[in-house]
C-alpha cells in the first residue's frame, strides 16, 4: 500500500524523542503529521478546527496530566471524535494494556520500537476505516442537499406554476401528460374592461399596483376553486378545470369560480374608482375537448390547452358587457340547476361561422334567495347603480 | 549482546524507520542526551520522597527512550524498576535505581561516541 492521498496523523506522546521519530517516519511515509505532549494537549487539539481534519490518532498511554487511557475514553464518548481510528503505540511488554484498549474502542496498536512497515500497514488499514466512514458521510450529506434541492425545487415550480401543474411535473405519470393528451375542459377566460385605456393613462406603478391586487386577489380564488391557472396575460386571465387533475363536476366549479371572481371584483372596483380607474370585468365559460399538455419551445414551455372551447371562451369574455359571466350552451347545461340564468341570444363570434347562443349567469342559485347579490348588478344594469 | 550498552539492530531499524537519515539519527540521539538526565533526576528525587507513582512513570519513560534507541540494557533494568516501583520494599528499589543509574552511565558514553559518529557521517 503506497502512502499516496496521505493523511493527517496527529502524535500523541509525552516524550519528545518519540514524537520526533514518529513524526519523521510518517513524514518520510507522505503524511501530515501533528503533534501533542499530552493528552490535555491532544483534546483541545481534536476539538479546535484542525481537530477536524485528523485522520488517525497514534495514542501513547503513559503520560502526565490525562493519560491515553482516558483520551481515548473521551474520544469515544464525544460524537465529533468517535469515529476518528486511534492506535495505541505501545511497547511489547505492554500488550495487557493493548487488550484494555480495544476493548475500549481503538483501532490497532503499534508497538515500539518503531518498525517504519508495520507503522504503513497499521496506518492504511485505519486511514481506509476512516475514508469509508467520511464516504458515509459525504453521500449521507449529499444525499441531504439533493433531497433539499428537490424539495426546494418543488417549492419553487410551485409559485411559477399552478399547483396541479407543479405536482403533474414531479409525479411519475407526468412524462405522458406533457407530451399531449386530450380531454373535455371547462374553460374560464375573463379580462377586465376598460383596461386599455387605462393602462394608456395610468402611470407604471398604478398600473401595476392594479394589476398586482387583481392578480392576488384572483389567484386566491382560482386556487381555493381548484382551477388551473394556465396563464396570466395583463389582465386576461385563462383557467380550465378537469386537467390535468380531473374533478367529477368541472363545470359548477368554473361557474362557481367566476361568480366568486365577480363579487371580489366588485370589492376591488369600489376602491379603484375613487383612485378614478373606471374598470370593469367580464367572464366567459365553454365545455369541450382540447389538447393539453407541455406547449412552446426549449428553454420556455408553459403547460397549455389548445383547442375552440378556450377560443370560445376567450370569446365569449370579450362579448360579454361589465359584470357579465358568458356562459356557451355546453357549459349553461350543465349548469342550469345551479344556477339564475339569462338568455343574451345568439352572437356572432369572430372565427365561429354559426351564431353561438350564450346565457349570463345572474347568481348561484343558492344566492338568489337572498337580496345581496341580485343588487350587485350583474348583467346590463348600470355598474353606477351599485356604488350610489 | 546483554553486554552491549546498544543494540545495533535497534539502532538500524530506527535508521530505516527515518529514512535512512543519519544526521536526524544524530539529532534524535542529542534529544535522548539532553532530555534524559531529567528523568533520572525525577527517579532520585520519586526515591527519595517515597513516591511511587512518580518513580513508576520515570522508570516507565526512561525505559522508553531508552529502547527506542536501543539501549536495551538500561531499558531492561529500567522495567525491571517500573515493575517493581508499586510495592517492593524501599531498599530494593533503590538498589534498581542504582542498577539503572549505572547502566545509564554505559548508555550515555555509548549514544555520545555514536551521535558524533552518526553526525560525522
Amino acid at each position: 500500500m503506497s502512502g499516496t492521498g496521505g493523511g493527517r496523523i496527529l502524535v500523541v506522546d509525552d516524550t519528545r524523542l518519540n514524537r520526533s521519530v514518529l513524526v519523521r517516519a510518517l513524514e518520510e511515509q507522505g503524511y501530515q503529521a501533528l503533534e501533542a505532549a499530552d493528552g490535555r494537549a491532544a483534546l483541545e487539539l481534536l476539538a479546535s478546527a484542525d481537530g477536524g481534519t485528523v485522520d488517525v490518532v497514534l495514542l501513547d498511554l503513559e503520560m502526565p496530566e490525562l493519560d491515553g487511557y482516558e483520551v481515548l475514553r473521551r474520544m469515544k464518548a464525544d460524537d465529533a471524535l468517535r469515529h476518528i481510528p486511534v492506535i495505541v503505540i505501545s511497547a511489547v511488554d505492554e500488550l495487557d494494556s493493548v487488550v484494555r484498549c480495544i476493548e475500549m474502542g481503538a483501532a490497532d496498536y503499534l508497538p515500539k520500537p518503531f518498525d517504519a512497515s508495520i507503522l504503513r500497514a497499521r496506518l492504511s488499514a485505519s486511514l481506509a476505516s476512516k475514508r469509508l466512514h467520511d464516504l458515509e458521510l459525504d453521500y449521507a450529506a449529499r444525499q441531504a442537499t439533493l433531497l433539499e434541492t428537490i424539495e426546494r425545487q418543488r417549492t419553487e415550480l410551485a409559485r411559477f406554476l399552478s399547483p396541479q401543474v407543479a405536482a403533474l411535473v414531479s409525479s411519475p405519470e407526468g412524462q405522458d401528460l406533457l407530451d399531449g393528451h386530450r380531454r373535455l375542459i371547462t374553460a374560464v377566460f375573463s379580462d377586465l374592461r376598460g383596461f386599455t385605456a387605462f393602462s394608456e393613462t395610468a402611470e407604471p406603478e398604478e398600473l401595476f399596483g392594479v394589476l398586482r391586487e387583481y392578480q392576488a386577489a384572483m389567484g386566491e380564488l382560482i386556487l381555493a376553486n381548484g382551477g388551473t391557472l394556465e396563464h396570466f396575460a395583463g389582465d386576461g386571465m385563462l383557467v380550465f378545470f378537469n386537467d390535468p387533475v380531473p374533478v367529477a363536476d368541472h363545470e359548477a366549479r368554473a361557474v362557481r369560480l367566476a361568480v366568486a371572481m365577480r363579487e371580489r371584483f366588485e370589492a376591488l372596483r369600489g376602491p379603484w374608482r375613487k383612485r378614478g380607474y373606471e374598470l370593469g370585468f367580464g367572464v366567459g365559460v365553454a365545455v369541450g375537448h382540447a389538447t393539453l399538455g407541455r406547449i412552446g419551445f426549449e428553454g420556455r414551455y408553459d403547460y397549455g390547452a389548445i383547442g375552440m372551447v378556450v377560443i370560445l371562451a376567450s370569446r365569449l369574455s370579450a362579448e360579454a358587457h361589465d359584470g357579465q359571466i358568458l356562459l356557451s350552451q355546453r357549459a349553461y347545461a350543465a349548469v342550469e340547476d345551479l344556477v339564475v340564468g339569462e338568455p343574451v341570444g345568439e352572437l356572432s363570434l369572430k372565427g365561429f361561422t354559426r351564431p353561438v347562443p350564450a346565457h349570463n349567469v345572474l347568481a348561484l342559485r343558492g344566492d338568489a334567495a337572498g337580496a345581496g347579490p341580485a343588487a350587485s348588478a350583474p348583467g346590463s344594469a348600470a355598474p353606477a347603480a351599485a356604488e350610489a | 549482546m546483554p553486554d552491549q550498552p546498544l543494540d545495533e539492530a535497534t539502532l538500524a531499524q530506527l535508521l530505516e524507520t527515518v529514512g535512512g537519515d543519519h544526521a536526524f539519527l544524530a539529532e534524535l540521539i542529542e534529544t535522548y542526551l539532553a532530555d534524559s538526565p531529567a528523568l533520572l533526576d525525577d527517579m532520585r528525587g520519586a526515591l527519595a520522597s517515597g513516591d511511587r507513582v512518580a518513580l513508576r512513570r520515570a522508570a516507565h519513560t526512561l525505559k522508553s527512550t531508552s529502547a527506542s534507541l536501543g539501549a536495551l540494557a538500561l531499558a531492561a533494568t529500567c522495567r525491571e524498576l517500573e515493575a517493581a516501583a508499586a510495592d517492593a520494599p524501599p531498599a530494593e528499589l533503590a538498589a534498581r535505581a542504582e542498577q539503572v543509574t549505572s547502566d545509564y552511565g554505559a548508555a550515555r558514553a555509548a549514544l555520545e561516541a555514536r551521535g558524533a559518529q552518526e553526525g560525522a557521517t
